[in-house]
């Protein structure tokens, strides 16, 4: 998930920096007011959590393994603010104490899973624990359904940046490059949002006060959230969502083509970086006939839409795979 | 002088659980005294109002919050600052988890912490820091990481934090606790070499009677007993009631 | 990621880098990557160069090659990255070794190798030459927000606290029969996830009451931090390395 050196280009990357500082001072503002002088001790042991849930690997299938991201669930425990406080620490102290994650890349990085991944997730969140029932169940559908939902779209974050100042200019178009990430990062938050749900339920149970997305109400009723039926919920949602994603993308070609163009002005401005912008090439590319002219304004349309069926298919075959194997086991038990 | 008079020192935490109701405790300068009693009992609590973390400045008007601490003839006021600056210099609290005491990355830097909040800088703080760490004979490990020590260590060290701050009041939380047995000696033998008055929390009561020559018994937010250590830990119809118990085999020494 | 994250990477050794302020080396670290990034991927001899300062570092900070070797494996992903842009690149095509491959995809793929080599390269000099703790020191006086330094300070500090006590629940987990091998079986997992934040969350509320009992108002005491601050002298030796890269990507790299 971290981005390392070169992979987008000098300006894009001082751009993202720039973002990053800026959200990042509005962060640690307003988590001095909730935390005031105890911010430092508490987010700090917070942030400490988020890097051990990190380190630790949890089981996906027999000989695949994943660790947590953590941005939906700090956000749902701790609040958006001092969740992308803390998210942010992590990832400054894994570039420059254990070099993960590029230098020049940290604005990048700062701005796909810091922010944008812990603000999407509580504001999902939130915005389910006004439909949900205040259950076991229902805080763990609103955590599972915002874990899913923010990797996937700390993932878009990525396509984004990629399309704004990439180093090189891809064959297949961003449609399919965000179905194909979207598809990917669906699945991804399925585990995610499987185990952050269930903690989640955990903590709720023990210290409603604990879980900020509650604030500070109990939950109702002794409900249990069931792995079982939080992974087949979560296949529902992960399907639904990768096929949401690439037809928004392939629907909306003009957009994505608005934002290469974008990056290309970025681009000009700072030549001597020499990395190519999207346009740029496409340009060129014409000139020798190559590919990525198909891309854009003239673009084939159904290529994108390929690919997000593509998407949304690998998905399934997946999902259909783990169903497989759920159901032959419930029939060996019995 | 008394170095600690609490009277009539009631407090409800938020949720309405009366913690302390009414606990009057005098501790003249020199004793020694083991405050114990069950889980529970509001030990921690009473334990809190010693330096003024409670009451919080914002409750000191609620309902089931009233009642007057003083440390060395001051009285804590929990709305002035400075007050509660020094009466923290002068009240040493070592907590029972010691990871939770040693929170930098280097013992010396910990022990530190304390002394330089008070102003100490320079020549000043080390020789502080030197002093704290040699009272407690942990002067080698200066440089190391707190989480690479052993327990035994890690709760001398915490010693040590407070004790680098010159505190007249030194109060201890499980001294004692997941100690291995010479550890647990070595501490003791620490402790009875310091010159300050000591108020130390514990279930260990053959520790107890060790370092204190005073035992006081916390139940329901209340002090039930108060006396030479030895008497209290002779009654066994007082230990029953208050969930207290000497450990099998150990006879009180007359 | 991985679970090297527990140990900080910090090689022991009594270097004229290691002796360097921490402030002036994360500059240098900083100033290098941007150098190296911003470099043309076509600026062959400037990486070259590039490269050969960092051996030269290396050496001079006596960090084995071996170490830096294993530890850059972290970036295998990105290599992963490299090199399938070849094949998935626009633009002209030439053949290598019988593949028909993107021109614009091997430069692109080389850019991504060797920026980000020389990226994480300089990164685990900075680390394996300076104390964790330094770090933090270092971005505090770099003006970086107190409130992030002392953050990252405490999360180093308790990190390891957490990663055993989350150790200890899993061996207890395993000794009564739990051996979750599919992720609907991860319940115990997760659940101690849930525990884990409980008891973070509850020690630093502990650790803050004993902060409070020795004076802690919010700010930690400078007097802390007081030793090894760069002087004129340590800026300006440090600075020979982004200058002299500098000069390279002058030199070689913008032709």
């Amino acid at each position: 998930m971290h981005i390392s050196n070169g992979i987008i280009n000098g300006p894009v990357s001082l751009a993202y920096a720039g973002v990053a500082v800026a959200l990042l001072a509005l962060c640690l503002n307003r988590s001095r007011q909730d935390l005031s002088d105890r911010l430092a001790p508490m987010a700090g042991l917070v942030a400490a959590f988020i890097f051990a849930v990190q380190m630790l690997n949890f089981p996906v299938l027999p000989g695949v393994s994943g660790h947590l991201l953590g941005g939906a669930l700090a956000a749902t425990l701790v609040g958006p603010w001092v969740g992308a406080l803390c998210v942010s620490v992590v990832l400054i102290v894994q570039a420059l104490i254990f070099a993960d994650g590029g230098l020049s890349a940290l604005g990048l990085n700062i701005t796909n899973m810091a922010l944008l991944g812990t603000a999407v997730g509580y504001l999902v969140v939130v915005g389910l624990m006004k439909l949900l029932p205040r259950s076991a169940f229902g805080v763990g559908a609103a955590v599972f359904a915002a874990s899913v939902v923010s990797v996937v779209i700390a993932s878009q974050g990525f396509v984004l940046q990629y399309a704004l100042g990439g180093e090189v200019p891809l064959t297949i178009g961003f449609g399919e490059i965000s179905a194909v990430m979207g598809g990917v990062h669906a699945l991804i938050g399925l585990g995610e949002g499987t185990i952050a749900a269930l903690a989640v339920v955990a903590v709720a149970k023990v210290r409603p006060d604990l879980v900020y997305a509650l604030r500070g109400e109990r939950l109702d009723g002794h409900a249990q959230a069931s792995p079982k039926r939080l992974v087949v919920a979560g296949l529902l949602t992960a399907a639904v969502l990768a096929g949401g994603v690439s037809y928004f993308a392939s629907s909306a070609p003009d957009g994505l083509d608005a934002t290469t163009l974008r990056g290309c002005t970025v681009n000009a401005a700072g030549e001597i970086t020499g990395g190519s912008c999207i346009a740029q090439s496409q340009g060129e590319h014409e000139l020798s006939g190559g590919l990525l002219a198909d891309y854009g304004i003239n673009g084939v349309e159904g290529t994108t839409g390929i690919a997000g069926i593509i998407g949304v298919a690998v998905t399934f075959a997946v999902g259909l795979a783990i169903f497989q194997i759920v159901r032959r086991r419930r029939k060996a038990r019995v | 002088m008394k170095a600690l008079e609490i009277s009539d020192l009631h407090y409800s935490y938020p949720d309405g659980h009366e913690a302390l109701q009414g606990v009057d405790l005098h501790i003249g300068a020199g004793e020694r005294v083991a405050l114990l009693g069950p889980n529970g009992a509001g030990k921690t609590t009473l334990v809190l109002h010693l330096n003024g973390i409670l009451p919080p400045a914002s409750a000191a008007n609620m309902r089931g919050v009233r009642g007057t601490v003083a440390v060395g003839g001051k009285k804590i006021e929990p709305k002035d600052r400075a007050g509660l600056a020094e009466i923290r210099r002068r009240v040493g609290l070592v907590f029972q988890d010691p990871d939770d005491q040693l929170f930098l990355p280097t013992v010396g830097e910990d022990v530190a912490f304390g002394p330089a909040n008070l102003g100490l800088r320079g020549e000043e703080l080390a020789a502080a820091v030197d002093e704290a760490l040699a009272a407690v004979g942990m002067s080698d490990v200066k440089h190391r990481a707190p989480h690479h020590l052993s327990l035994g260590q890690r709760r001398r060290v915490a010693v040590a934090t407070v004790l680098a701050m010159k505190p007249e009041l030194l109060v201890l939380d499980e001294p004692s606790s997941n100690l291995d047995p010479q550890a647990r000696r070595e501490l003791a033998e620490i402790l009875l070499s310091l010159p300050v008055t000591m108020l130390m929390v514990t279930h260990d009561l053959p520790y107890a009677a060790q370092l204190c020559q005073r035992a006081v018994v916390l139940d329901e937010g209340r002090i039930v007993a108060d006396g030479p250590i030895l008497e209290i830990l002779a009654d066994t119809q007082l230990l029953a009631k208050h969930r207290l118990e000497l450990p099998y085999g150990f006879a009180v020494p007359v | 990621m991985g679970a090297g994250h527990a140990h900080a990477m910090y090689v022991h050794q009594h270097s004229a880098v290691h002796h360097l302020a921490p402030e002036t080396k994360i500059a240098a670290a900083l100033a290098f990557t941007i150098i190296v990034v911003a470099t043309p991927r076509e600026g062959l001899l400037a990486f070259g160069a590039y490269a050969v300062l960092i051996a030269a570092i290396a050496v001079l900070a006596r960090v084995p090659a071996l170490w830096l070797a294993k530890r850059s494996l972290i970036e295998i992903p990105f290599v992963a990255t490299a090199l399938l842009l070849p094949f998935f690149a626009a633009g002209p095509k030439v053949s290598v070794l019988g593949l028909q491959v993107a021109q614009e995809g091997l430069w692109g793929g080389w850019n991504i190798l060797v920026k980000g080599t020389l990226g994480v390269l300089i990164a685990l000099l900075l680390a394996a030459t300076t104390p964790a703790r330094d770090i933090m020191t270092g971005l505090d006086r770099l003006r970086l927000p107190q409130a992030i330094t002392q953050i990252a300070m405490f999360m180093l500090r308790y990190l390891e606290v957490l990663a055993d006590e989350a150790r200890r629940m899993r061996i207890a987990r395993m000794s009564r029969l739990d051996d979750p091998r599919f992720l609907w079986q991860v319940k115990g997992f997760a659940t101690g996830l849930g525990t884990l934040f409980l008891r973070a969350f509850e020690r630093g509320e502990r650790v803050y009451l004993a902060m409070r009992s020795r004076g802690y108002t919010g700010r930690l005491p400078a007097a802390l931090q007081a030793d090894n601050v760069a002087n004129t002298r340590q800026w300006m030796t440090v600075a020979l390395l982004p200058a002299v890269a500098l000069a390279f990507l002058i030199l070689w790299g913008l032709q």
